[in-house]
């Protein structure tokens, strides 16, 4: 393992959610990476931080959505989750109005972490 | 250069992207450049390829053949995300006995195993390289 990088695996999440299985696939493989002690980031990228909008009602649509497994994170000792910066602004949001604690990050210190990472994969 | 390792993990699914068959290319040009596959992870969409029933037509490549013959030639492991496979219909005898299903159709030389066998992949490989 290098541990001069700052994760073993960045997770970059840019689909809206509901998307197909995109959110729920991404979201069990940084799960899974951190059950295994692999240090684990996540970024949100453009509509990707859409994924992280409060008080969404996937059953609507009688769809499960993945606002539990996200609340969850912390619990998997996942606590590295950024946004980009530009994305809130594109989107009216601001960190505080999003359903778990992240940084907002301009693009220079996202290129930062995904140089910084020995894996990256994005869903 | 020296010889490094890779995880191939194929995300795409083929007919709707050209994934598994850039990820086939990619495997085959490194095993000839003298690396090491230490994986093939079929994620996602990707894991279609692991099912035995495909048959597309007589002239035109056989994705789930032509992943079945380069792993018999280089010993690879085909890896399938089971949690994947199984909500896109994708299943060996046992999870077939297990859900009470007629048929399986996993393909032979594929195996189904979970998302640590990436995790792992990755751990320990030098480079991990998506086809999505």
């Amino acid at each position: 393992m290098n541990t001069s990088s700052t994760f073993d695996l960045l997770v970059i999440f840019t689909q809206p959610p509901l998307t197909a299985s995109f959110p729920k696939e991404a979201l069990d493989l940084a799960l899974v990476n951190s059950t295994f002690e692999q240090r684990t980031g996540l970024i949100f990228l453009g509509a990707g931080v859409l994924q992280l909008v409060q008080n969404q009602q996937p059953n609507v649509l009688a769809l499960k959505g993945t606002q539990a497994m996200l609340k969850a994170l912390a619990l998997y000792d996942i606590d590295q989750v950024f946004v980009e910066e530009q994305a809130l602004l594109d989107y009216s949001l601001t960190t505080a109005a999003l359903l778990l604690p992240v940084a907002s990050c301009n693009t220079a210190k996202l290129q930062q972490f995904i140089a910084n990472s020995r894996n990256i994969i994005t869903f | 250069m020296t010889d490094k390792s890779f995880v191939i993990h194929v995300c795409g699914g083929p007919y709707v992207s050209l994934a598994p068959l850039s990820a086939l290319r990619f495997t085959k040009a490194a095993l000839a450049a003298g690396h090491t596959i230490q994986r093939v992870f079929f994620y996602q969409e990707g894991v279609a390829l692991a099912n035995a029933l495909s048959c597309p037509p007589q002239d035109e490549i056989n994705l789930t053949k032509a992943w079945q013959a380069i792993a018999a030639e280089h010993q690879l492991e085909l890896s399938v995300c089971v949690a994947a496979a199984l909500k896109r219909g994708i299943v060996d005898a046992k999870e077939a006995a297990r859900f009470g299903l007629a048929h399986h159709n996993l393909a032979e030389g594929f195996v189904l195993t979970g998302l640590g066998q990436l995790v792992d992949g990755m751990a320990n490989a030098d480079r991990t390289v998506t086809f999505s």
